[in-house]
């Protein structure tokens, strides 16, 4: 079931909803486990089959989690390491059936010069997302930092619907002590107008902007996959238009399971920071998909020494951890070359940071250093996406060609026409202007793209407008949303004004609501 | 405002919107699916049913049943009359236009499968389509139709505001699938305008060096044997399924206008024109039998008035009978479906491999003959082929 379906508005949501408080105002814990039962509903409205692979996941690391805090109280801490090395390999090597057994098959096959393909198997949703929820689970059990153990409460805490399918990649710690609250069971108007607003908002951005955008993506990507080279400016609006369609998607996706678990009363831990206002790739990573960065710090970085190590070290850490997050959102190697170019452009940012330190050198102070950190980061960003989206690294190379100008500078020819004499320069000073298609249709596709560029560098984000409802829960690290911060105050308020527009935008969201279309996440 | 009351005014703005708006989506029916309420002046004229009749269009033929359908491409939505009283058995038949704009033949060899499978059907006219077999998988759900964007989408809602504010405009569909295309269309004002639009669709029509009195070449024709490969099989598999369902199959071959005959001709592609007749008709004996009437091709290859219209006649857009060389209106299909349906052979002929030589041999002396007395062809062609070939530079550097 998606979040961006009638199904789920019209019935799901409400029924749902309307179960969890009449049973919490009976008891707590028959609450708590019809949301659970609720949730592995809809997970199984995709798959019924899946249901017991989750359910056989949640009950062995239960299992697992229970008896690592019994050996870390006892102080047996050598065999809870052994325990919690076994448990996590025996996670990692269900993810790896299901996800990466016919990625290595296939390429072990072309080393050894024998097709070996496994027969197709269908990828459980969100199985990367609950996999890596339970490990951070067990390594937080292990090290004595999980303290509740309610089997109820640890079902929900896995399956909760809000963050099953895509995330945010919660923590024991943050989500065990609000499901054990008595307040969380009681109907708070509060949580239900940010809740709803949160919601419709995250559903405009889906359905709306993320979607509406989508269309300008596929032609040229998939032309490149075919084989055509694209121009200049046929390869920018694609890789730019994907840009936006995978930030719409995501913030509008985070956004909206924000806004559903505050429905019922529980705050989930923020995802998402206007991460194309990044100045800097670290920067970056502190605003995109924040419960994966923090993850992969915590439990891989982290495990894998850090910055503890020498610097050298430290530069192939993040190289690798970089390059297993690429690796984690899909089998393929389209995303491991866009984890690894991101672990290079860490290596290079942190590089720079030093030299910055030994030359006590202040970029910042430069003027219009922030627009044009912003900007280097921006583009970056947008060419690692060319690796994520692209159906091979061919075809990614392709793209890449395109928007460096080697098949073609300019396109189209029709550009002479509006350029008469500059045009004439320009072919005298060697540019190319070869035969395509003008700009048919074209001039909606570079509005949306101004328009998305606008609302993504300058419009404060949800969790902005609405800090004063302290919306999400912010980590150690991370910047903490204060209200008043945006450039533009946008603060919202059950207000007459705020309601207009949130209807507003729900309604058109809920409208536009009529094609099949599943967020990009779904697939990790 | 208090929490409680903006949640229970978003609620209460929500909730309505559930209703309401699939209400008047249903009342004012955009795409034509409904039927249940038609009122003059309100939602009679359906200015958006173009552009989504892909959506309904075969939901359409289940929906009503229907049992004479006409399939092809834009040629047969224009052009075929789906009241006919022959096609229809004298208004007994329950009929339907299945035919949409710019269908190519794999999206008409999986519409007439669709056809075919509709349990009510008796009759279906195929014309634009090929005969190879083509995956279906992208016409899936053909027949279905998806009440979520009828009634509760932003498309829909446009189309019925649309429908709403545009009822002073000319009606362009009829209930029963047909289209009027450019006929009713205000920019046509002289036969320049007809000339222009003549040669939009003669572009694709031109060739690199035409020869003028070319003569036709009887023996390039191929009358070889019909393969029995995926080359023909979506032909085959259409006429075994119209024999099992008992279904009466027509394929045409849509007239076309005497100059676009006569530009195939010098560009040297009637030859090639005919051998696919011959393999049509050879397929549809070696399937149907020799002398099926169950399964028929109709072919219209002809020079006659009526598909040798002046584009200098001086005529309004409205009254012609071609609105460009490939476009004819109902008048002429009337004329093709009296010779199918009816006794009246004034215009086309069943086309057997038995009468082939027959009809090359008749087709070739009309068209002598017709040439002869009518100078203005060969005039009109060269006009035709200079603003094609205008079009076709000026369409290369316009913004």
């Amino acid at each position: 079931m998606l979040f961006n379906s009638y199904p789920f508005i019209v019935l799901f949501l409400p029924a749902t909803l309307l179960g969890f408080f009449l049973l919490a105002k009976g008891a707590h814990r028959l609450a708590a486990a019809w949301l659970a039962a609720a949730s592995i509903f809809f997970y199984g409205w995709w798959n019924p089959a899946y249901v017991l692979l989750l359910l056989a996941s949640i009950g062995l690391n239960y299992v697992f989690g229970v008896r690592l805090a019994r050996l870390h109280a006892a102080g047996r801490d050598e065999h809870a390491g052994r325990l919690l090395a076994m448990a996590v390999v025996a996670n990692l090597l269900l993810l790896c059936y299901y996800k990466y057994a016919g990625f290595f098959l296939t390429n072990l096959g072309i080393l050894a010069g024998t097709p070996l393909d496994l027969a197709v198997i269908a990828l459980p949703l969100g199985i990367s997302f609950f996999t890596f929820t339970q490990i951070a689970f067990l390594v937080d059990a292990r090290r004595g930092k999980a303290k509740e153990y309610s089997l109820i409460h640890y079902c929900l805490f896995v399956t909760y619907f809000p963050h099953l399918i895509a995330g945010p990649i919660l923590h024991h710690g943050e989500m065990m002590p609000q499901f054990g609250n008595n307040s969380t069971y009681r109907v708070k108007w509060r949580n239900l107008a940010v809740g709803l607003t949160l919601f419709l908002i995250g559903l405009y951005k889906k359905t709306v902007l993320a979607d509406g955008i989508a269309e300008f993506v596929g032609p040229t990507f998939n032309a490149a996959a075919a084989g055509s080279a694209p121009t200049l400016l046929d390869a920018w609006c694609a890789a730019l238009a994907y840009t936006f369609q995978i930030y719409f998607d995501f913030s509008g996706y985070s956004d909206m399971a924000i806004g559903l678990s505050r429905l019922f009363g529980i705050v989930l831990p923020l995802n998402f920071d206007s991460p194309y206002k990044a100045t800097s790739i670290v920067d970056f990573w502190r605003r995109w998909h924040i419960t994966l960065s923090r993850f992969l710090r915590d439990y891989l970085y982290f495990s894998l020494g850090g910055n503890r190590k020498g610097t050298a070290r430290r530069y192939l850490n993040l190289f690798l951890t970089m390059l297993l997050g690429g690796f984690w959102h899909g089998a393929g190697w389209t995303f491991i070359c866009w984890g690894a170019l991101h672990g290079i452009y860490l290596m290079f940012n942190h590089g720079w940071g030093s030299l910055c330190r030994a030359l006590r050198f202040e970029p910042k102070s430069l003027p219009g250093w922030t627009a044009f950190a912003r900007l280097i980061t921006f583009i970056a960003v947008v060419v690692a996406w060319v690796f994520f989206r692209a159906a091979n690294v061919d075809a990614a190379l392709v793209m890449l060609k395109g928007m460096a100008g080697m098949n073609g500078l300019l396109s189209p020819e029709c550009l002479l026409t509006y350029w008469s004499a500059f045009g004439n320069w320009l072919i005298d000073q060697g540019a190319d202007f070869p035969e395509s298609n003008c700009f048919d249709g074209d001039a909606i596709k570079f509005t949306w793209i101004w328009v998305l560029i606008v609302v993504c560098w300058t419009f404060p984000n949800t969790q902005e407008i609405l800090a004063t409802y302290r919306p999400a829960l912010v980590s150690p690290g991370y910047r903490n949303i204060m209200p008043g911060q945006s450039a533009l105050n946008w603060m919202w308020n059950p207000t007459l004004g705020w309601l207009t527009v949130i209807a507003g935008l729900g309604i058109y969201a809920v409208l536009s609501i009529s094609e099949f279309s599943e967020f990009i996440y779904f697939r990790f | 405002m208090s929490p409680k009351r903006y949640t229970l005014a978003l609620l209460a703005l929500f909730l309505p919107m559930l209703t309401v708006i699939p209400a008047i989506n249903w009342v004012v029916d955009p795409f034509w699916y409904f039927r249940n309420i038609e009122v003059r002046g309100f939602n009679l004229v359906k200015p958006r049913f173009r552009s989504y009749e892909r959506l309904v269009k075969s939901a359409l033929v289940s929906k009503l049943h229907s049992e004479a359908v006409i399939l092809g491409s834009s040629f047969a939505e224009v052009g075929l009359p789906v009241t006919h009283a022959g096609f229809t058995s004298g208004g007994r038949l329950k009929s339907y236009n299945l035919s949409l704009p710019r269908a190519q033949g794999p999206e008409i060899y999986c519409y007439a499968q669709f056809s075919l499978a509709q349990p009510s059907l008796k009759r279906l006219v195929l014309g634009g389509f090929s005969m190879e077999a083509t995956p279906c998988t992208k016409y899936q759900n053909l027949g279905e139709v998806d009440y979520i964007k009828l009634l509760l989408s932003k498309n829909a809602l446009g189309a019925t505001l649309e429908t709403l504010r545009r009822q002073e405009s000319k009606q362009l569909f009829t209930a029963d699938g047909m289209w009027s295309y450019q006929r009713y269309s205000e920019s046509f004002r002289n036969d320049g305008d007809i000339m222009d639009n003549f040669a939009t669709g003669f572009i694709g029509q031109l060739c690199q060096s035409p020869q003028r009195n070319r003569e036709f070449d009887y023996g390039l024709i191929d009358r070889s044997k019909p393969p029995t490969d995926a080359s023909t099989a979506g032909l085959r598999n259409i006429i075994r399924l119209a024999l099992q369902k008992n279904i009466q199959l027509i394929l045409i071959d849509f007239p076309k206008h005497v100059l676009h005959y006569e530009q195939d001709l010098e560009c040297g592609r009637m030859e090639a024109y005919w051998s696919r007749l011959w393999r049509i008709a050879s397929i549809v004996e070696e399937e149907a039998g020799p002398d099926s009437r169950q399964v028929e091709l109709w072919n219209f290859y002809g020079y006659r008035d009526l598909n040798a219209e002046r584009i200098h006649a001086g005529i309004a857009m409205p009254e012609r009978l071609w609105q460009d060389g490939g476009h004819f209106n109902p008048e002429v299909g009337k004329v093709a479906f009296d010779a199918i349906f009816g006794s009246d052979r004034t215009f086309g002929r069943k086309v057997t491999t038995r009468d082939f030589d027959h009809i090359l041999a008749e087709g070739e002396n009309e068209r002598r003959a017709f040439l002869i007395k009518n100078s203005w062809v060969q005039q009109e062609l060269d006009e035709l082929r200079q603003t094609a070939y205008r079009q076709k530079r000026d369409r290369l550097v316009q913004p």
